[in-house]
């Protein structure tokens, strides 16, 4: 799953980063790579943006970028949170 | 001496560069308020400095125009200490900047900021430990509140005194083989160069496109084995060359992370509340519109208080002096004309100017410019750009020039221009008074606010049609939201006062002087030429009196202008005796939308070239008689 489709407030671990290396750069730069924990805090109405916490940081994903991130549930380490 | 303040965007290097220079670079709570550097010279510690304020960036690679600027100023020009600014919140993002700094091979030292707000989110670090890993000095600091600056320029001075170069950082086995091997390669044609060999090596592993135009390998040809080292990398780790560096990065900077910070429980209070209603699916959009709105009416409700007495003052003053020196005499046309000068800008624009500014300033600072963007990309997806443009264009509110200079923070030159071309059409706080003082105070709060609506679907239609027109849609957004932060008043005073001054100190003379060459070209009776030569557009096609086309042209200056100008060549400040309501309308939007000021014309032919200021200039002038004529019409059919 994506994290157009992943659960609200529940961690997950990225899996792929898919896109092009500006979009996958931009995404690194702010702490998201592929093995980290982040949580889906809010997605907002009508194909808006997601809003991510991850570091301890927010950021907001539009709905075409959220597409690109790879995420798993099952796959976040015992012990870790976004 | 130089020192140069780099860090991540929203780490609050603005802030303590301001501490030490005196309030010149321009802070906010979004990522991105500096898009340019500020230099300043300043006493520290009894020694004369430079100090150089760095855009704020995310890394170092030349992927968006700030980060170009601060690799090229690092990379060209003498540094003698860096000072990286790091969010004590946010370490483990904020390390692997500092690792990229470190491969620079300068002297440096760690100001670990707004450690107070690390304290709140229950993170506790250990700077000794943090100093022994990065190998440089690292000083606690609260900028906001000027705690540990003392201590961290000492240390900057001593670092730079002593020229003691950290060791860069090591990543893991691969990596360093492939910068082992590009790095001998171009050692030799870096000879004599500020650039270290194994900073060029890993930025040409990266791939950094920049860095391969702007500096290649040093002159040697090495292609072959830049290639080798990079296919080695990704057939060891199974991605590209460009993302296993980085995520070797981002491990050491967590394995620094995990070693010298705690965390504890994080104090959850009313920002966390706060945002659970500002970003809410439900609450979010209802309480983004009363936020606006309550802004609008608290501007005007203050503005209009302050307005009316300072306006009958003048005139008390006005008539007294009237009475020693006629009217009209030379002496006489040219006093009333700097009093009334003084009058426009004291009376009528300064009440509105005022709580404008500071409730801008609030927005600012608070940190909801982002938070609007948030809720509104979706919209603005609906017109063909994201999210991210709304930050420069609620700037604009404030004045079109740094409005124009913050399309910067976007990706796209597409989305830069089209951005650009938006920011000239939102009513700039120069306008904004036009507004309010004409439109507002003659006809009440909702005629102003119905002009502002017009504007918005002006800019939503205009933004549509531009962004169908050109190609390369951005990926989308992609924005940091920085917590939310009580403004300091201190901040808040300096930043409109910043704002103000400009207003003070070249548009006040500009209005004076101008009124007072109004003065003289009424009693020449030189202000009919222009008057009559604009006739045909003031007179014919709007339906204003002929005296308004002179103002227009002093608009061009100034926007202020326009106002002081009508309120000068009518004759009294009581707009609506002379004129009427549809004249107050359709002159209110005519001045909203017509021709950017001098100011902005020159800031978008430096960012977006003469071509592109030209149209939108052209598309203005189109937009505002269009717009004007038909208002016109309507109230001449409707008959208000």
């Amino acid at each position: 799953m994506t994290l157009e489709n992943a659960h609200l407030q529940q961690p997950a671990r990225v899996v792929e980063l898919t896109g092009g290396m500006g979009v996958r750069s931009h995404l690194n730069t702010l702490g998201i790579h592929v093995g980290d924990t982040l949580r889906v805090v809010e997605r907002a109405p009508f194909k808006g943006p997601v809003l991510i916490e991850v570091h301890g940081t927010r950021v907001a994903l539009g709905r075409g970028v959220a597409r690109k991130v790879t995420v798993d549930h099952d796959a976040v380490c015992p012990g870790r949170t976004a | 001496m130089r020192f140069v303040l780099a860090g991540q965007p929203n780490s609050g290097k603005s802030t303590i560069f301001n501490a030490v220079a005196g309030y010149r670079a321009a802070t906010a709570n979004f990522p991105g308020s500096s898009v340019v550097y500020t230099v300043s010279r300043a006493l520290i510690l009894g020694r004369e400095t430079e100090v150089v304020d760095l855009p704020g960036v995310y890394s170092l690679t030349s992927t968006d125009a700030a980060e170009r600027e601060a690799l090229s100023y690092l990379l060209e020009r003498d540094a003698d200490v860096i000072i990286n600014v790091i969010d004590a919140s946010r370490l483990g993002r904020s390390l692997e900047l500092t690792l990229q700094l470190l491969e620079l091979g300068r002297p440096m030292v760690v100001a670990l900021n707004m450690h107070d707000e690390a304290t709140r989110k229950g993170i506790e670090i250990d700077e000794t430990a943090l100093a022994e890993k990065l190998g440089v000095p690292v000083v606690p600091t609260i900028g906001r509140r000027g705690q540990g600056l003392r201590t961290l320029f000492r240390e900057a001075m001593r670092a730079c005194l002593t020229g003691l170069r950290p060791d860069p950082p090591r990543y893991d086995n691969e990596v360093e083989k492939a910068v082992a091997d590009v790095e001998l390669a171009v050692r030799e044609g870096l000879e004599g160069s500020r650039v270290p060999a194994r900073f060029l090596a890993i930025k040409l592993l990266e791939g950094d496109p920049g860095v391969a135009a702007g500096l290649g390998t040093g002159g040697v040809p090495i292609n072959g084995r830049l290639e080798r080292a990079i296919s080695d990398l990704e057939k060891a780790h199974g991605w590209s060359s460009d993302q296993v560096i980085s995520g070797s990065r981002h491990a050491v900077a967590h394995g620094i992370e995990d070693r010298v910070a705690t965390l504890g429980r994080a104090h959850v209070g009313w920002r966390e509340a706060a945002d659970r209603l500002l970003l809410h699916p439900l609450t979010g959009g209802p309480l983004m519109v009363i936020i606006l709105v309550g802004f609008f009416y608290a501007v005007f409700g203050l503005g209009k208080h302050l307005e009316t007495p300072l306006v009958a003052a003048f005139a008390r003053l006005a008539e007294s002096l009237a009475r020693f020196v006629p009217p009209g005499t030379f002496a006489g046309t040219v006093l009333n004309g700097m009093v009334m000068g003084v009058s426009g800008g004291v009376a009528i624009v300064l009440p509105y100017l005022v709580p404008f500014l500071i409730g801008l300033a609030v927005l600012e600072d608070t940190g909801y410019l982002p938070r609007m963007a948030y809720i509104l990309d979706n919209v603005m997806h609906r017109m063909g750009l994201h999210g991210k443009s709304v930050v420069p264009l609620m700037l604009g509110y404030g004045c079109s020039v740094p409005a124009v200079m913050a399309t910067r923070i976007l990706e796209s030159p597409r989305d830069r221009r089209i951005t650009t071309a938006l920011t000239v059409f939102v009513p700039c706080s120069a306008r904004t008074t036009v507004i309010y003082a004409v439109v507002g105070a003659f006809l009440g709060p909702l005629w102003a606010l119905a002009v502002y609506v017009l504007n918005l679907v002006v800019i939503g239609v205009l933004g549509a049609v531009l962004a169908g027109r050109m190609k390369g849609r951005a990926p989308g957004l992609i924005l940091e939201i920085p917590d939310l932060r009580l403004p300091a008043v201190g901040n808040l005073a300096a930043k409109t006062w910043l704002s103000l001054r400009e207003f003070v100190v070249i548009a006040w003379p500009l209005l004076i002087a101008s009124s007072a060459v109004l003065g003289v070209l009424e009693w020449a009776h030189a202000d009919r030429l222009l008057n009559v030569a604009l006739s045909p557009l003031t007179v014919v096609l709007l339906g204003l009196p002929v005296a308004t086309g002179v103002t227009l042209v002093f608009g061009l200056l100034r926007k202020e202008l326009t106002l002081v100008m009508l309120v000068q060549a009518l004759g009294t400040a009581n707009i609506a005796a002379v004129l009427t309501a549809a004249q107050l309308v359709t002159f209110t939007v005519f001045v909203v939308f017509y021709m950017p000021c001098v100011a902005t014309i020159a800031v978008m032919a430096r960012e977006v070239g003469w071509k592109d200021t030209a149209w939108i200039s052209a598309v203005t002038v189109v937009v505002a008689v269009t717009l004007a004529a038909a208002t016109r019409l309507l109230f001449a059919l409707t008959g208000a």
